[in-house]
């Protein structure tokens, strides 16, 4: 479905990404995992348009979208939940559902979206009127991937869902987060929570230095020795 | 009472083109942090565009209002997409001064095509004489920059509110960056944005020709006036800026016609000093 080709990518012309492969097959969780700084967020930012690609390509359903905006992205099909929530504080939590279905104009299929993600988040619900920079921290990254979900993605892009929440939350979210992939969207997803996120995902990518250096299914890089070490204190 | 009465409705008919022009400013500032300094001449160009209207086809200003906002709509475009988009992706003090270079530009093109001499319309206007209410006499023809600015009030704030740009706009606002993820083009949020402001001191411009002179450099006085009801509005806060703006006027007015004429700027100073060593950031500033 995905395909990052030996891709390059940086800030202001300095590359924070030297090489960076993967692969990801419709219908599976893919994570990449890594150390603080070995450029997987910048990856996903040159998956979504947002930093240049200075070499190597993009591929998405066998097309090429490498230097496509954001905005063009979702109608494609593509969606990603910024690390950090990115919410908008000021509005409340349906109105922030509602950008989310930005790109449908069909007001009945909108409802209908929204409802489902009520049904799957009852919590988001009972919100739904409050400010969204009021809630808490778990409540915020429900609505951000709520948000996500709304322009009825086939692709999710998670960049660090569980950042800052404590450990009962971050069970919740990586439920949630099984449940969407049950539903048949393909996620991506990158973590530092590195043991719970490979054991979730079909497939893996271990990235170091701006490099994809290692890959695998879930169960095998748990078990890797180097990996063990590198990235799961053991 | 009744000359305070007459002094007040003058006040707001002159704070209604300041409100005008601040609304514009706050909206581009509230949406996308330009400073735009150029919104004085827009006011300019509006000015311009009831003048030839009337002089060519004998147009009254109310009637080339649509006219001259749709002129200051396309040029806002354009100016946004030659200039400031350029801009915003450069240092933070081109994006900041950007419009200063921009208002000298129009000042001067103005004169160069237009001349530099004051002009008043030359046709007679036929939206005019006098509604005598006994306590208050109201000329008509000022009714129209008040009753434009209760418009643009409520439409502005309809727009931003109800509408699916508008509230692609206020997203933008908020975040940026998310504003793409889900799908709005941000550049084209912004374009609108400052189309908008342009398009409002375009039809400014027009209602203030029925009682005002205008002169290629008319835009400085109100763009000066327009930014302290910003920064007395709050920053970014239309309502805010509305507000400060016809209470400007007012203080204005009345400091003219109870103290002196030749100081009624520091009325409105000390209105301004006032409201911010109260509430710093302005009376709607968060």
């Amino acid at each position: 479905m995905l395909k990052v080709e030996h891709v390059k990518t940086g800030y202001d012309g300095v590359p924070v990404v030297h090489n960076a492969s993967l692969q990801v097959e419709q219908g599976s969780i893919v994570a990449l995992v890594g150390s603080n700084g070995s450029g997987k967020t910048s990856l996903l930012r040159a998956v979504t348009g947002a930093l240049p690609i200075m070499r190597g390509d993009i591929l998405y359903k066998g097309q090429s979208i490498a230097g496509v905006k954001s905005f063009k992205l979702v109608e494609m099909g593509i969606s990603m939940v910024p690390e950090g929530r990115h919410l908008f504080g000021k509005m409340s939590v349906r109105d922030n559902l509602l950008m989310g279905a930005y790109s449908v104009r069909d007001k009945g299929e909108i409802e209908k979206r929204l409802q489902s993600i009520y049904k799957l988040l009852p919590r988001v619900e009972e919100r739904q009127r409050q400010q969204a920079d009021t809630l808490s921290g778990g409540e915020q990254q429900m609505v951000a991937i709520a948000r996500g979900l709304m322009s009825k993605p086939e692709l999710l892009i998670l960049d660090e869902p569980s950042l800052g929440l404590m450990p009962k939350l971050v069970t919740e979210i990586f439920e949630f987060i099984q449940r969407i992939k049950d539903s048949g969207v393909t996620v991506i997803i990158v973590e530092q929570n590195a043991v719970a996120t490979l054991e979730m995902s079909d497939y893996a990518y271990v990235m170091q230095n701006g490099e994809t250096v290692l890959e695998g299914t879930g169960q095998a890089l748990l078990a890797d020795e180097q990996v063990k070490k590198a990235y799961l204190g053991g | 009472m009744s000359v305070f009465l007459q002094g007040l409705y003058e006040g707001i008919i002159n704070g209604s083109i300041l409100a005008l022009i601040a609304m514009g400013i706050a909206l581009v500032w509230g949406v996308m942090n330009i400073l735009s300094f150029s919104q004085g001449e827009f006011l300019m160009l509006g000015m311009f565009v009831s003048y030839y209207a009337n002089r060519l086809l004998g147009l009254d200003p109310i009637v080339a209002m649509p006219l001259s906002a749709l002129v200051l709509f396309v040029l806002g475009i354009i100016i946004y997409k030659l200039i400031i988009a350029r801009a915003l992706r450069g240092p933070i003090l081109s994006q900041r001064l950007i419009t200063f270079a921009l208002s000298m530009v129009l000042v001067y093109s103005a004169q160069l095509f237009f001349g530099a001499e004051y002009k008043t319309l030359p046709n007679p206007v036929k939206f005019s004489g006098t509604i005598d209410l006994g306590f208050l006499t109201i000329a008509k023809q000022k009714l129209v920059p008040f009753l434009l600015a209760l418009i643009v009030a409520g439409l502005l704030f309809w727009f931003l509110r109800y509408t699916r740009m508008g509230k692609a706009i206020q997203a933008t606002s908020m975040d940026r960056y998310a504003a793409g993820l889900v799908g709005i083009n941000p550049d084209r949020a912004y374009t609108i944005s400052f189309a908008l402001a342009s398009a409002v001191a375009g039809a400014a411009g027009c209602a203030l020709t029925y009682y005002y002179y205008l002169y290629p450099n008319v835009g400085a006085t109100f763009q000066l006036w327009g930014f302290i009801a910003v920064a007395m509005g709050g920053f970014g806060s239309i309502t805010g800026a509305f507000l400060s703006g016809l209470l400007m006027g007012i203080a204005d007015t009345l400091t003219g016609l109870y103290v002196n004429t030749a100081i009624k700027y520091i009325g409105v100073c000390v209105v301004f000093l006032v409201a911010v060593s109260f509430r710093p950031k302005g009376i709607f500033g968060k």
